[in-house]
């Protein structure tokens, strides 16, 4: 017994001997960004403004924030307000006219700077691969006040496609149980040409609002709902529904998208508003089920209800 | 008989104007392209005017660590109970982080830190990663171009909101190789929650602005 429980101390002390050098081994796959920014993002270190103190509260968690960023085009060369670095211009990039009988367009850099502080510092905006983008206008620094006062109704009017909507059970379901009902969007990207921009749009689902069809609705939430297998039909979900009545109902969604917009590579910036779009409403059937309980089978009382060949009541 | 102090301070003001005089003969030369000016720590550490000669600051580059990096000095505007205090302290906070980041000595930063700052633990992570095993980077200098305290009196812990700005992280392995890809440069908003304890300031949260 005793030699037995040395064994067991002799074999866990080799263990604990062997062990410690593999994280030694294993730490070198363990980098991490040591940015200092990337560091708060990775940790969630958030804080938002109370509009009502004026101080910063850590935002409760699951927080989606705005950009935090605000963004301009410079034009290339520029040094200040007023001047352009002379020596700058012979070696700006080349932005020739896209078609004939066009002006050439005009090299710029995105600046970004964090939308909460006042008077920043602006530092360049840049992505790998994204170096001075060209703008083609007269009065390039009038042209991103043009596209941002137009950008919010042509989202309006983008040719989004709205949700998926999907109803379990359907098209039959039963008055006093749960009808599992969802919708389904995608994120949407679109090439527009605005005031002669290439401008390049993502919508994204946020919202949905559910109208059931008999007088009920649900939303707008963020929950999108999704489906049951079949063997789970008749479970509450967050976006189902408990029907009443029997009848045939209108089941409809309203997603409501966000969106941002590029301007010739430029940043995503915010469409401010959102654009809501119907998906076409669809049918469900509520029906009433009815319990009985029979003593004899139709083998015992052939004339009993439900049985073949005799009439229903 | 003058107090010891304004022996210091005028050292030190003739320091930073040597400095200045030194900076400005070198930019005539060249016009300077929208580059931000050099912080004012690096000024008034160079220009300690010791006696001894001191062994040459020298950036780190892909073939080496920073070495001699001058240790920035408390400000005296530093250690107030006040709105000015609480921004010198948060300007001072943030060029000892810019050190660690540069030489990957965090003792002098971790002493000013709460443990129970998140962000700061996340930091000092990263950084060990930076570091361990000869590793090195270049970059990650911290800048904050603008400092405002909410200063309240009557309050436990101060809020100074601060627009931080750091250059790109390179990174290198022992052996010189490129460890991993690189940081970008970012420029955001941040808080810096502070509490002035026993003569000193202390910070006990940090966050970015969302």
């Amino acid at each position: 017994m005793n030699s037995r429980k040395w064994r067991l101390f002799a074999i866990a002390l080799a263990l604990l001997l062997v062990v410690p050098a593999a994280p030694a081994e294993a730490a070198s796959d363990d980098r991490v960004s040591s940015g200092y920014q990337q560091s708060g993002i990775d940790v969630s270190a958030n804080y938002v403004r109370d509009p009502q103190s004026g101080e910063f509260v850590l935002a409760p968690p699951g927080h989606v924030s705005d950009d935090p960023n605000q963004y301009k085009a410079d034009l290339q060369c520029q040094v200040d307000d007023n001047s352009l670095a002379k020596r700058c211009l012979p070696g700006q990039m080349q932005c020739p006219p896209r078609e004939a009988g066009e002006k050439a367009g005009t090299p710029v850099i995105w600046k970004v700077a964090p939308k909460s502080v006042s008077n920043p510092v602006w530092t360049d905006w840049s992505t790998s691969g994204n170096g001075p983008s060209c703008l083609y206008d007269q009065k390039p620094e009038d042209l991103l006040p043009r596209i941002a006062a137009r950008i919010e109704s042509d989202f309006r009017n983008l040719p989004i496609k709205p949700a998926d909507l999907t109803a379990q059970p359907s098209p039959h379901t039963l008055k006093g149980a749960e009808t599992n009902i969802f919708a389904d969007a995608l994120e949407q990207q679109f090439e527009v040409t605005l005031l002669g921009q290439r401008v390049h749009i993502v919508a994204t689902p946020v919202e949905y609002t559910y109208a059931y069809g008999d007088g009920n609705s649900l939303g707008p939430t963020p929950s999108a709902g999704g489906p049951l297998r079949e063997a789970e039909w008749g479970q509450k979900t967050r976006t189902s529904h408990v029907y009443q009545q029997t009848g045939d109902f209108q089941i409809s969604v309203t997603t409501t998208f966000r969106g941002t917009y590029s301007v010739n590579g430029g940043p995503n910036l915010p469409i401010p508003g959102t654009g809501q779009f119907a998906s076409p409403p669809q049918t469900v059937s509520v029906w009433r089920s009815i319990t009985r309980n029979y003593a004899d089978n139709c083998i015992v009382n052939p004339q009993g209800e439900g049985c073949p060949g005799v009439p229903a009541k | 008989m003058t107090p010891p102090t304004s022996n210091f301070a005028r050292f030190f003001v003739v320091g930073t104007l040597a400095a200045a005089l030194t900076l400005t003969a070198c930019g005539s030369g060249q016009p300077q392209a929208g580059q931000s000016a050099s912080p004012s720590v690096s000024a008034s550490a160079t220009a300690t005017p010791t006696p001894t000669p001191t062994a040459a600051y020298k950036p780190a580059d892909a073939k080496g660590r920073a070495e001699n990096v001058p240790i920035p000095v408390l400000p005296e505007a530093a250690k107030a109970n006040s709105k000015e205090g609480v921004e010198a302290f948060a300007r001072y906070w943030f060029q000892v982080m810019s050190y660690a980041y540069e030489t990957g000595d965090m003792a002098g930063w971790s002493a000013m830190t709460s443990a129970e700052c998140t962000f700061c633990n996340r930091i000092k992570q990263g950084l060990e990663s930076a570091y361990i095993k000869g590793r090195w980077i270049v970059g990650g200098k911290m800048t904050t171009p603008s400092v405002d305290a909410i200063f309240k009196s009557e309050a436990l812990t101060q809020q100074v909101k601060i627009q931080t700005i750091q250059s790109q992280i390179d990174y290198y392995d022992a052996d010189g190789s490129v460890g991993q890809t690189a940081t970008p440069l970012s420029n955001s908003a941040s808080v810096l929650i502070a509490a002035f304890e026993s003569g000193s300031w202390k910070v006990k949260d940090l966050g970015l602005i969302r």
